[in-house]
């Protein structure tokens, strides 16, 4: 039996402490399967529905200028950090959103570490 | 024997070499690029660069006005990729470069005294420039690369920072990496300067950038009240890195073999280019 997704979720932000925003499991719908948030005015929905129309519009550029698959999208602003990566096949996104203070190597090495358990433990 | 081609051109260098009637390896680094040109009983026989071989990367290095060389001798080249003359090569590459140039471009120290100057400027934010200095400040073309922007004849009439942005968009490309593109754009498709590695189809690609960018742009501000910096996105095979200017819907994008790029300096480089970027912009503008 695969992990809970909330769990890993919640141990994400663990390990990132103080830098940790928001984290979503995105269906390629824009819908969220899972999240945890660390601020209240967090649009998980709405930033959600979002970061899957990038992530498809990417995809579409990218297969169009025919540099491949995506693998991932960065998107930073004065006070956040947007990390967006396809899971498994493709079918799902893992949205991971910090404060611009976190370390982006130590975002993108956080989320190495549990790119392949996020997906494995996605219902299905 | 080594050496700064600062203190020893390319074509210096060439000269030497082959009335010498040398065989020989020439090792040119540029920053993060090296390049490889082989010598044969005093004639030019192979010119190499990441990945790219032939007179086509000659003339680029005969454009290189920074950087080191280290010669040594009796090494044999691995292929041949040049069979012109060694002569009538030092002249077609100076031909290019003059065409290249245009008006403005021919003097490479002139341009690094402009580029001095812009940074200084950023430092002392208020020291002027003369017009003597600021000679040269319009936009140019080069070969494989349009320039257009708003404003620009009026600006070089001006008493400004005399750095031109296909002059950055130049510079900022030969640093990079593994680079395949950089291109300043707006998200309206106004004022497009280019610098391409290789064939792209620069008017279809920007469209679909375009369209890209506009969304991540409204997409960050759903997710923060501010502004948004940048947007990597990294493929199979590349990384594709937006910038914006903060002035006037302008953008800096980046593409990069992902093999080869090392996407900290990627990034560093962006910034600090994009930065130099909007000052030059806004002089231009007024």
């Amino acid at each position: 039996m695969g992990e809970d997704l909330q769990t890993l979720l919640r141990d994400v932000r663990s390990d990132l402490g103080e830098d940790f925003v928001a984290s979503d499991i995105i269906g390629a719908d824009g819908m969220s399967i899972a999240g945890e948030s660390a601020d209240d005015g967090y649009a998980a929905e709405l930033v959600a529905a979002s970061m899957a129309m990038i992530m498809k519009t990417a995809a579409k550029l990218s297969g169009n200028l025919g540099l491949g698959k995506i693998s991932e999208n960065l998107l930073t602003t004065n006070d956040r950090i947007a990390v967006s990566r396809a899971l498994g096949d493709g079918s799902m996104y893992w949205l991971l959103v910090a404060k611009s203070e976190a370390t982006l190597g130590m975002l993108r090495a956080v989320m190495d570490q549990y790119e392949l358990r996020m997906w494995g433990a996605i219902p299905t | 024997m080594k050496g700064r081609l600062q203190d020893m051109a390319v074509a210096d260098l060439v000269q030497h070499a082959c009335q010498d009637r040398k065989t020989a390896r020439v090792e040119l680094k540029k920053g993060w690029l090296k390049a490889e040109l082989f010598f044969k009983n005093g004639n030019v026989v192979h010119a190499a660069m990441g990945g790219k071989a032939g007179e086509a990367v000659f003339y680029e290095l005969f454009d290189w006005d920074a950087g080191t060389f280290e010669l040594k001798a009796d090494v044999d080249p691995p292929e041949i990729s040049i069979t012109r003359n060694w002569t009538s090569l030092l002249l077609e590459a100076a031909r290019l470069a003059d065409e290249a140039s245009g008006r403005f471009r021919a003097d490479a120290a002139g341009y690094r005294a402009r580029r001095d100057l812009l940074d200084r400027n950023a430092v002392a934010g208020t020291e002027s420039v003369s017009r003597q200095e600021s000679a040269g400040f319009e936009v140019f073309g080069v070969a494989g690369a349009t320039a257009a922007a708003p404003g620009s004849a009026e600006s070089a009439s001006k008493d400004l920072v005399a750095v031109s942005p296909q002059e950055l968009i130049d510079d900022l490309s030969s640093q990079v990496e593994g680079h395949q593109l950089t291109c300043l754009t707006q998200m309206r498709g106004e004022g497009l300067y280019w610098s391409a590695s290789s064939k792209v189809e620069q008017e279809e690609m920007v469209e679909q950038v375009n369209q890209f960018v506009k969304l991540v742009n409204t997409v960050s501000q759903r997710l923060s009240p501010t502004s948004l910096e940048d947007n990597l996105l990294s493929t199979e095979t590349a990384y594709l890195l937006v910038r914006l200017l903060g002035l006037d819907s302008y953008y800096l994008l980046v593409a990069a073999d992902k093999q080869k790029a090392n996407l900290g300096s990627m990034r560093h480089l962006s910034g600090v280019f994009a930065d130099r970027l909007r000052k030059t912009l806004e002089t231009r503008s007024g």
